[in-house]
């Protein structure tokens, strides 16, 4: 569980959290997007404690993180660019965290294979990690972030910079975690990634929050008012017209057999396009409303 | 503990691998052999270059003369090569941010600081010994006048050592608060540069961290109040460097 109430940070001058709410609820992943620059990374920074804030108060796990050390607040995280030791291997470096975390030999060996299976790097255990690719530290940095079993994880764009199938192996991570039952607050410049996996969303401009729901209420609330319908054959012009000139219709466009039709107040005169279609009496293959992708919402607000 | 624990694993092997260990070590053996040698092939050289002069009149070629030439390097030179080696001893940590996983889970400031201080601390007073002791075995060979007591070469390692000790808290301290190497490492071998100077200048000199040298080569096994003094400002400064830097540590924003 994280919940921030009203945070606020300055770096000298420049207001960078402008009284920040958030709320995510235990076993959500929330999916927190914005420009870059918006505080992203500054919001992960306070709630890991690497950073101060200015005012506000943070809770994670239900524990007030200005009272609680790190250890007890029970977080994981991943930073935008993980780094390490490079002289070390994933071996060392994983037995030197199990070290910090007070494991004993027995824990270490288990925790060492658990992990290095999860994240996919058991080959290369023995290599230096300053000779993996940028991929292979990103599931490094994940080994790292759950290590001690956290309840809530913070990942700070997890899939950048990696390639597709990457990319997947972190998705699919991310995903088995959730089954696992655990809170994810996940920045990603990679809205597709979002929409995979995140349950609510969360926009950030301006250093607050500016929209906040769950993908589905997002689609609905940005839907674009626009119809795509396909026919068998092309529309003859006269029919075309006769659509025009219906009264809620405010465009119609052509392309061989399809048409796409913009309408005003979607939910009252949805069913008005449906009805006139059938009166005409030519029939489509498929009628669908056009979504948003939440790239283009994202796009919208951050305008 | 368990900071100081995972630390102590982490720059052992941070000091095996970036070669950080081999570099000092390099520096105290090859002074420790390269003295004694120097200063047997000095006469000869001269000679060489002013033929029919007896140099050797003028020069104190001994064993005693080789261990102090070593000790003059293992201040003028060997402290140089320490201060370069571990000047981003925490500044390149802060540097390259590769803090934010151990804090992330857990570790404390405290922990790190003195993790890194024990490891290099330790490696240096071992090493002073040992070098010292070579160059004296060394020496000893080379010279026909041997008659340097076993007991003040002890008594020069454990002074140079506890010097030594007292430059790597000094390392640590600027490290904690200057992010530039390059400053760092000038601040610091400006004030172990200038502690002789000061020592020769005025009284407090004599109570400056720079005396634990003066008293490492003082020919005797006595120790006066003033040296027990010194010796306790030197453990009180290392005390107070390490402090600082903890506190300068716990204000930074990684």
């Amino acid at each position: 569980m994280i919940k921030i109430n009203n945070l606020t940070k300055y770096y000298k001058k420049t207001k960078v959290l402008d009284g920040l709410n958030l709320e995510i609820n235990d076993g959500e992943i929330y999916g927190f997007i914005g420009q870059n620059g918006v505080g992203k990374s500054t919001t992960m920074n306070i709630l890991t404690k690497i950073i101060k804030f200015n005012s506000g108060s943070c809770f994670v796990n239900h524990m007030d993180i200005l009272k609680e050390n790190i250890k007890k607040l029970n977080l994981g995280y991943l930073p935008e660019e993980p780094r390490f030791y490079n002289y070390m291997t994933p071996k060392e470096y994983l037995y030197f965290i199990g070290k910090i975390c007070n494991k004993n030999k027995i824990d270490l060996n288990l925790k060492l294979n658990e992990l290095l299976k999860l994240v996919k790097l058991e080959k290369f255990k023995n290599k230096p990690i300053g000779t993996f690719s940028r991929g292979m530290k990103q599931r490094m940095g994940i080994a790292v972030a759950i290590y001690n079993d956290p309840k809530t994880i913070i990942l700070d764009e997890p899939s950048s910079a990696l390639d597709p199938e990457g990319r997947k192996d972190v998705i699919d991570i991310i995903k088995e975690l959730k089954e696992k039952g655990k809170t994810i607050l996940v920045s990603t410049h990679i809205l597709n990634d979002i929409e995979k996996i995140c349950d609510k969303i969360g926009i950030l401009k301006g250093g607050k929050i500016v929209i906040e729901d769950n993908l589905n209420n997002l689609m609905k609330k940005y839907i674009q008012p626009i119809y795509d319908i396909e026919f068998e054959y092309s529309i003859k012009s006269h029919y075309i017209k006769q659509i025009e000139d219906l009264d809620f219709v405010e465009m119609v466009r052509e392309n061989n057999n399809k048409l796409s039709i913009k309408i005003n107040n979607i939910e009252k005169n949805g069913f008005n396009l449906y009805k006139k279609i059938i009166d005409l009496e030519i029939l489509p293959l498929s009628i669908i409303q056009r979504k948003n992708s939440l790239e283009e919402i994202f796009i919208e607000v951050a305008k | 503990m368990s900071t100081y624990i995972g630390f102590l694993y982490k720059e052992i092997i941070e000091g095996l691998r970036t070669k950080k260990f081999l570099i000092i070590s390099v520096g105290f053996i090859f002074f420790a052999l390269a003295d004694p040698v120097l200063l047997k092939l000095t006469p000869e050289i001269l000679k060489s270059q002013a033929k029919g002069m007896d140099f050797s009149k003028w020069i104190d070629i001994s064993q005693k003369a080789a261990i102090l030439k070593f000790t003059d390097d293992l201040y003028q030179i060997v402290s140089l090569i320490i201060v370069l080696t571990l000047v981003g001893i925490i500044s390149s940590e802060i540097k390259n941010k590769t803090f934010v996983f151990p804090f992330s889970v857990g570790s404390k400031i405290n922990g790190i600081v003195l993790s890194k201080f024990t490891v290099y601390s330790i490696f240096i007073i071992v090493l002073t010994q040992i070098s010292i002791y070579i160059n004296f075995v060394y020496s000893k060979l080379i010279f026909e006048d041997s008659n340097f007591y076993f007991l003040h070469v002890v008594r020069i390692g454990i002074f140079y050592g506890v010097f030594f000790v007292f430059l790597v808290s000094l390392i640590i301290l600027f490290s904690s608060f200057l992010k530039n190497s390059i400053v760092s490492a000038l601040c610091v071998l400006g004030i172990v540069y200038i502690m002789p100077i000061l020592n020769n200048f005025s009284d407090i000199g004599k109570y400056l961290p720079g005396n634990v040298l003066s008293i490492a080569k003082k020919y005797n096994n006595s120790i006066s109040k003033t040296d027990i003094i010194s010796l306790t400002i030197i453990f009180v400064l290392i005390i107070i460097f390490n402090y600082v830097a903890y506190r300068n540590l716990s204000d930074v924003e990684l």
